[in-house]
């Protein structure tokens, strides 16, 4: 491993990656896949929850760490669920950078900062995310946001327009529970199982 | 969500393929049925069918296939069918709803797109296994770290799936709320993503531990359990599957 007392934005990157940041990747990969199956027992509509481990693995090790994290959510619920998972990949790795950086710049630490992150990533997940959709997919994603792409269809927008107001809909709220349940989770962790590379979340609350 | 694809045990000239020339195919049909003309996607679509039959894995992947084109399929059929009027050719109309004949078209034309990106995705899972593809990635210079990512974060779904059913049944009996309002019901994930996360870091540490005691950031070569060779049909078919698309890419500017 790299000396602690390297500097620089490489240096930067590089005390991120521990051992431990390396074994914490894959955990991120998995709780990211499984919380599908967990939001599926508690029926809450036009929430994934896809990008809970990407932001928890920012907040426990730092914005590259969740970066790699994302290229892998994708790459292994390609390999489990769906290959068109795949096409959505520089969503996930945009969402690690931002919700890393932030964490770093203390935006996790009061719960209206945290909603602030939430919605932040969801821009990125509307600007990123309804050119791929439209241009990959033809506007439809197969889950039940098509039903509302289809609502704004039928006032009359375009594919465009349609799919930006059904990802204007959806998004929002699944990225800012995403980051909320992230935060509240990280702030449970116990003190002894938190990693060095922990950005601080919620101690300022008042 | 449940693992619909998965690898498939097989000895069939698709499965011995070396994992980076399926890669390399993989990447190749996706761009290609981007790129292709009608013809071409259909004949892409019969080689992949084709190749699924060969590889032993048809039924797999047709029934992987089915629940992920059938709503993309629906999608597409309301969103083009109904309101993409073309040159307002009308095919059928019940009531308020007129089902446009160039809309549909473009549905169709942009379903096969999809069924070859997915076809081609399921065929590569499922006789390309896991192990294999990270050892030809790690020989072909893909850092190995990245090769420990990805197969553990694998090995890692099924795993922390059972813990979570295993929460979700212990909470349940301690009278959690899963049918409830829905902020109660977004209360009550912190619940079970709390154990879950915290019971997964705990392992994380161990892990760590068992990773260092192993030399994982140590420098040097390793040995692998896997040889792979790269065939003179592995060659070909890498060359044949570039030119392809380049093929293609070259006939779209034109």
């Amino acid at each position: 491993m790299a000396e602690r007392t390297e500097s620089g934005f490489l240096g930067g990157i590089r005390r991120e990656f521990t051992t431990q940041t390396w074994a914490l990747i894959p955990v991120g990969v998995a709780l990211s896949v499984v919380a599908a199956y967990v939001v599926n027992v508690v029926r809450v509509p036009f929430l994934y929850l896809d990008a809970l481990g990407v932001v928890l693995v920012a907040l426990l090790a730092g914005p590259w760490a969740a970066a790699l994290t994302g290229v892998f959510v994708n790459v292994v619920e390609g390999f489990l669920v769906n290959p068109t998972f795949w096409a959505y990949t520089p969503l996930q790795v945009a969402f690690g950078l931002a919700a890393g950086y932030m964490a770093r710049r203390g935006w996790f630490r009061r719960y209206w900062k945290v909603v602030v992150v939430g919605l932040v990533i969801a821009v990125i997940s509307i600007v990123m995310g309804a050119p791929i959709t439209v241009l990959a997919f033809g506007g439809v994603t197969g889950t039940g946001s098509d039903a509302v792409t289809t609502f704004f269809r039928a006032t009359g927008a375009n594919i465009w327009s349609a799919v930006v107001g059904q990802t204007l809909v959806v998004e929002p709220i699944d990225k800012v529970v995403t980051v909320l349940l992230a935060a509240l989770v990280a702030k449970r962790i116990p003190r002894r199982y938190m990693p060095d590379t922990a950005a601080r979340v919620l101690d300022r609350e008042e | 969500m449940s693992a619909l694809a998965g690898y498939q045990r097989g000895e069939s000239v698709v499965h011995r393929l070396h994992p980076v020339t399926k890669v390399t195919l993989l990447v190749c049909c996706v761009l290609g049925a981007y790129l292709a003309p009608p013809v071409a996607l259909v004949a892409l679509l019969g080689l992949l069918v084709c190749s699924s039959a060969v590889a032993g894995v048809a039924t797999s992947v047709g029934r992987a296939a089915l629940p992920i084109l059938v709503p993309l399929a629906l999608g597409l059929l309301a969103i083009h069918g109904f309101f993409r009027a073309g040159s307002g050719a009308v095919l059928a109309s019940v009531g308020p709803l007129t089902l446009w004949r160039d809309g549909v078209a473009y549905a169709i034309s942009f379903l096969g797109v999809l069924t070859a990106f997915v076809l081609a995705g399921l065929v590569f899972v499922s006789t390309t296994h896991p192990k294999k593809l990270m050892t030809g990635l790690t020989d072909a210079g893909v850092p190995r770290k990245l090769g420990y990512v990805f197969v553990a974060s694998l090995q890692l779904v099924p795993d922390l799936r059972r813990r979570a059913e295993r929460i979700v049944d212990a909470q349940r009996s301690r009278g959690l709320d899963t049918r409830g309002s829905v902020p109660s019901r977004v209360r009550a994930l912190v619940s079970l993503l709390g154990p879950l996360l915290i019971g997964a870091l705990v392992s994380t540490q161990t892990r760590s531990l068992a990773l260092e005691a192993r030399g994982f950031s140590l420098d040097g070569p390793r040995t692998s359990l896997y040889a792979l060779s790269s065939t003179r049909l592995d060659w070909a078919l890498r060359v044949g599957g570039v030119l392809g698309v380049v093929g293609l890419a070259g006939w779209r500017l034109l």
